[in-house]
């Protein structure tokens, strides 16, 4: 068996037990698995193959690409209304099953002030209720000082794959920052990768959703490059 | 086993999860795995996944011996994905012959793995399949051709687990032989399934080289 360090690229069964469990920084009970690994006899076994990562010698988890989105409690979604009934809406958020949008979770909403969201449209929502068991149920009721959500109106709509749609919520991100720059647009990232676009021209929108669906496999220092493009195809 | 008998593409199809086009030798087959999602409710296992192998060939329709393979195919995805943590949902894998020279079984079997790993779905381990065939002089080929599956006495596929006991997932072998070829056959076929992982390891170290 080869040892395997942080940072390397691990594979389903290995045991990473060793690694897990050394150093003294932290308590054994205090280690926290993530994502990709699982406790079994005392040992901790890798469950997705991809990248074994660490933060602070407490938590630990597996970095590895993934097409289906599973929901977890809290994630910020973009989703499509697919059904209505009649105290609910079924939203298509990507995961395994359609989640559930209670008339009633959206803000200022009551039994006779309901939302006016039609079929087909797109809504920007929190994971209320997230276990595999059950289908999730997701909110649009916002609270004071932080992200709005409900019906996202006009705009664009497109896929990335998850990891990209974590890697351009993170605020290192520097892509969304330049082509801001270049021109006004609102945007919201779903954890679930679904991208929402709006700006104030039909082309200006289909040209951002071109910019960052080609960043996807381009490097941090490229992107200087790709937005002096995209000004470059916003003004012929 | 020599350098370039496995080769192997994951990703290749856009619509799936994951998929895995992995030619042994000169057999090749392409696997896509699609889910998990929602079944169909007489499908539907409240507290699992259900795990849905079809076979398809590359002419016309399936046989009863093809159905067999699908059955052997199901049993070992199943057992090495953690279906215990996609509860009422289904798994489908679909696998494709491009070209059959022999020792299909276990090129399908390689490829499905391959595929399962590209799909992001939870495994307890991975598995690789390892075929040999007997000749009448009590001979071992590993990997054998065509002809010498013809010629053979017995025709084994052993499929092994990259846990660090051996574990021994599925055996699948046709025609007469004793316990001692039998024992033999399986050490032959352990060793050579380290291979396998070892290639295994090097497909997903290539796939995960701009981390």
């Amino acid at each position: 068996m080869t040892l395997v360090d942080f940072n390397d690229v691990v594979l389903p069964g290995n045991d990473v037990s060793d690694i897990v469990f050394k150093g003294d920084t932290c308590k054994r009970s205090e280690k926290t698995i993530g994502p990709g690994l699982k406790s079994a006899n005392n040992k901790i076994i890798v469950c997705n193959g991809g990248v074994l990562r660490s933060k602070d010698d407490k938590y630990f988890w597996i970095e590895f690409s993934k097409k289906k989105y599973s929901p977890a409690k809290d994630d910020v979604v973009v989703g499509i209304v697919a059904a209505k009934t009649s105290e609910m809406y079924k939203v298509d958020i990507g995961a395994s099953e359609l989640a559930t949008l209670p008339y009633l979770a959206f803000t200022n909403a009551t039994k006779k002030n309901r939302p006016e969201i039609k079929v087909g449209n797109v809504v920007a929502a929190k994971v209320k209720v997230a276990t595999p068991f059950m289908e999730s149920e997701i909110s649009c009721v916002e609270y004071a000082n932080r992200i709005i959500l409900g019906q996202l109106e006009n705009g664009f709509l497109f896929n990335v794959s998850l990891n990209y749609a974590l890697r351009l919520r993170k605020s290192s991100s520097k892509l969304l920052y330049h082509l801001g720059q270049m021109v006004p647009y609102e945007i919201v990232i779903g954890v679930n990768g679904k991208i929402w676009i709006n700006s104030a021209s039909i082309r200006t929108t289909i040209a951002i959703g071109n910019a960052v669906m080609k960043a996807e496999h381009l490097e941090e220092e490229d992107i200087p490059q790709l937005v002096k493009n995209f000004n470059k195809s916003l003004n012929v | 086993m020599s350098e370039d008998f496995l080769k192997c593409q994951l990703g290749f199809l856009g619509n799936t999860e994951g998929s895995a086009y992995l030619s042994q030798g000169k057999s090749t087959v392409s696997v896509s795995v699609v889910g998990p999602f929602e079944p169909k409710a007489s499908k539907c296992m409240y507290d699992r996944a259900t795990v849905d192998v079809t076979f398809r060939r590359k002419t016309g329709s399936i046989t009863v011996h093809d159905k067999m393979l699908e059955g052997i195919m199901q049993s070992t995805c199943e057992k090495s994905l953690v279906v215990e943590q996609y509860p009422r949902t289904a798994i489908v894998v679909t696998v494709q012959e491009m070209q059959d020279r022999g020792n299909l079984l276990s090129t399908c079997l390689n490829a499905s793995c391959m595929a399962l790993m590209n799909s992001g779905i939870a495994m307890h381990h991975l598995y690789a399949a390892v075929s040999c065939a007997v000749t009448e002089n009590e001979e071992i080929i590993l990997n054998p051709d065509e002809s010498q599956i013809n010629s053979s006495v017995a025709y084994f596929t052993l499929v092994f687990t990259n846990s660090e006991t051996r574990f021994l997932l599925t055996s699948h072998t046709t025609g007469e032989f004793s316990q001692t070829t039998y024992m033999e056959c399986m050490n032959k076929c352990y060793a050579a399934s380290k291979e396998v992982f070892k290639f295994y390891e090097n497909v997903i170290k290539k796939s995960y080289i701009f981390n």
